[in-house]
């Protein structure tokens, strides 16, 4: 079963550094991707900010964390959250 | 490596999940478990809750045995979701989550999840569910009033001019004729809605009328007449 970790409660320096693992940065705000652009959400095209963001599996998914979003995940990949 | 949070104050203050310190080798520890899909990473529980509830409730289900269109069960879940914000009175999320629909989907869009979110929709499909024939016969007259909600569906407001606004439905259904039109109001609506739907009535002979009335929603839907020969 695959476990949940809440960044609600994780430092912002572990968070930054968490993302910088998967291959994207910020800037203190935003998720922010390799070529310095504002990471958007996939389904709202909207940028992530560091504190409303939701990774989840497949193919590092970062997402905003709304109910359109989640639903539009869920739907796309199944019910694997 | 270390970060700023004190995994031992962290420990005790409940901020660690699950036995993580928030050191280097714990973050490298959680990346292999994510690339393994062993982990995710979520904000609040109440946002991936309230998206999975919708998924389990019986309109779903039925529904869902109906479509396949991914953006059509999107909004009929985002439907499901504005109901269970409006009962739990969450009016800024609920506002806000309208806002992200109407950018994403437009106004049609909206107008489906609401469509779905005052109960309108779920009394229309049981109809066609009962009257209909074949699955593939309910599937198609759910994507077509999805694809013509604009000209199939009025929400009324309490400001609008009940006069003007039976004319533009009148219209409608004279220009299209619809299988059903549904005109819909909650709250301080319902009674310009009733006044509308008399005055619609007049003037369309070749539709009669269902009404669904709860204490805080008002439903009617013009079923065009069976013509036999």
């Amino acid at each position: 079963m695959t476990e949940s970790v809440s960044l609600k409660e994780m430092p912002l320096d572990f968070k930054i550094a968490l993302l910088r693992e998967l291959g994207y940065d910020s800037d203190g705000t935003f998720v922010i991707e390799k070529n310095g652009k504002k990471h958007e959400d996939r389904y709202t095209n909207e940028p992530i900010r560091l504190d409303n963001m939701v990774i989840l599996p497949g193919s590092t998914v970062i997402l905003d964390n709304n109910p359109l979003s989640i639903t539009s995940f869920l739907e796309e990949f199944g019910d694997v959250i | 490596m270390s970060f700023e949070t004190d995994p031992i104050e962290s420990a005790t203050t409940g901020a660690v999940k699950g036995g993580l310190e928030w050191s280097t080798e714990k973050l490298k520890e959680i990346v292999a478990k994510f690339k393994n899909r062993q982990i995710n990473f979520i904000g609040d529980n109440e946002t991936i809750d309230i998206a999975k509830e919708q998924r389990v409730t019986p309109e779903w289900k039925l529904f869902s045995q109906y479509v396949m269109d991914k953006k059509l069960r999107v909004l009929f879940q985002m439907g499901l979701t504005l109901r269970k914000m409006e009962t739990q009175n969450k009016q800024n999320a609920l506002e806000l989550l309208k806002k992200k629909i109407l950018n994403k989907y437009d106004t049609d869009g909206l107008h489906i999840a609401q469509l779905v979110q005052n109960g309108s929709f779920s009394r229309y499909m049981g109809n066609i569910v009962e009257k209909a024939s074949t699955q593939q016969t309910v599937t198609f007259e759910i994507e077509n009033l999805f694809a013509h909600i604009e000209n199939t569906v009025a929400f009324i407001q309490t400001d609008d001019d009940p006069i003007k606004k039976a004319k533009q439905i009148i219209t409608k259904i004279l220009a299209h004729t619809p299988k059903t039109f549904i005109i819909c109001s909650s709250g301080s609506a319902m009674n310009r809605c009733e006044e509308i739907k008399e005055y619609v009535i007049t003037e369309i002979s070749e539709y009669e009328v269902e009404s669904y009335n709860s204490p805080n929603k008002r439903i009617y839907f013009f079923n065009r007449k069976v013509t036999t020969l």
